[in-house]
């Protein structure tokens, strides 16, 4: 069972090694001054000064999308193993999942109807 | 090889359980709970349940982390670590974790000590394989997997209704968007306009009210 996985660790390993040598060489090869400076451990914002000012805090907008991804997320995730078991149960595996569905769409347009899915 | 990445995985998840509760910047402790999660999807690997193991990256790594990322942005980043408790909550603390710790050994050591000297758990080919799930969900967890719509039905609601409370809305029932656009949070609600400073709020500027 793992050989059919080497590929994906050999991939890792590598991604590892590449990204540990680069950062190891920057330290040994790069100039030594000025470790660091205010500007080097200031936070980067394409090289624009940084438009955020300090206690920067993410609009609520982002903590509902967020939210509400998650719970979708996981409605979704149900729905793999109930699709490959579908022909086997026939419409009883369609009848509990539109069931399933059903509710879930009772949020989805209370969520909609609530102007939650609205960029505020 | 098999043995190689199961101390890996184990290590790894032990050593990222422990950073969660030592490190004290909160953002450091999510990425350790994030590698925490990495190594169990890769034990759940080892057990053949690869859906689990997906299901385990793509809801919990990628989705819920995300969310704690944000929480942690808005009740304070890295400026504030958590501080130390005090008073009665320096003393229950230990006695709760204590109580757990002897409960998760007892059961551990019951199970564990039987299944010492056997083959392990004894896993079919078909053991977390979506369909196994499937099957499983349609017939011994039935009632479950439909309550849990019913679950996610109330924490979207439930998520809704505490973001209403958030903004400081008391706008009767009509559609947030409208309400929006009419009345402006309170100070603080962190808004994306207020964060920048000088934005344009709500169809306005900051400096109008």
């Amino acid at each position: 069972m793992l050989n059919s996985y080497l590929p994906a660790i050999v991939f890792l390993l590598l991604g590892g090694v590449v990204g540990t040598a680069f950062a190891l060489m920057n330290g040994i090869f790069g100039p030594k001054t000025n470790r660091r400076s205010a500007s080097k451990t200031s936070p980067y914002e394409c090289g624009l000064p940084s438009d955020v000012q300090q206690g920067f805090r993410f609009g609520i907008s982002f903590y509902m999308i967020a939210m509400l991804f998650i719970l979708f997320d996981i409605e979704v995730i149900f729905l793999y193993p109930i699709a490959v078991k579908l022909k086997e149960f026939g419409a009883f595996a369609l009848v509990e999942t539109s069931i399933f569905v059903a509710l879930l769409f009772v949020g989805f347009g209370y969520v909609w109807r609530r102007g939650a899915l609205s960029w505020r | 090889m098999t043995p190689l990445i199961f101390f890996i995985a184990s290590i790894g998840a032990i050593a990222g359980a422990v950073g969660v509760i030592a490190l004290r910047n909160p953002f450091y402790g999510v990425l350790s709970l994030v590698g925490h999660l990495l190594c169990l999807a890769a034990l759940f690997l080892l057990l053949h349940a690869e859906f689990l193991a997906a299901a385990q990256v793509i809801v919990y790594a990628g989705g819920v982390m995300v969310l704690y990322v944000f929480v942690v942005a808005y009740v304070g980043g890295s400026g504030e670590s958590l501080g130390a408790s005090h008073g009665w909550l320096r003393i229950l603390t230990p006695v709760f974790v204590g109580v757990l710790l002897l409960e998760l050994m007892v059961a551990t050591l019951g199970s564990g000590l039987k299944a010492i000297g056997t083959e392990g758990a004894d896993i079919q080919a078909s053991f977390g394989s979506p369909a196994e799930i499937g099957e499983l969900l349609l017939t011994r967890f039935l009632f479950p997997f439909e309550v849990a719509s019913l679950l996610l039905l109330v924490a979207a609601i439930g998520a809704v209704g505490l973001a209403r409370r958030r903004s400081g809305f008391t706008v009767g029932d009509a559609p947030l968007d409208a309400a929006a656009r009419s009345v402006s949070p309170p100070k603080g609600s962190g808004t994306m306009a207020e964060a920048a400073g000088d934005r344009p709020v709500f169809g306005g500027k900051v400096g109008d009210q």
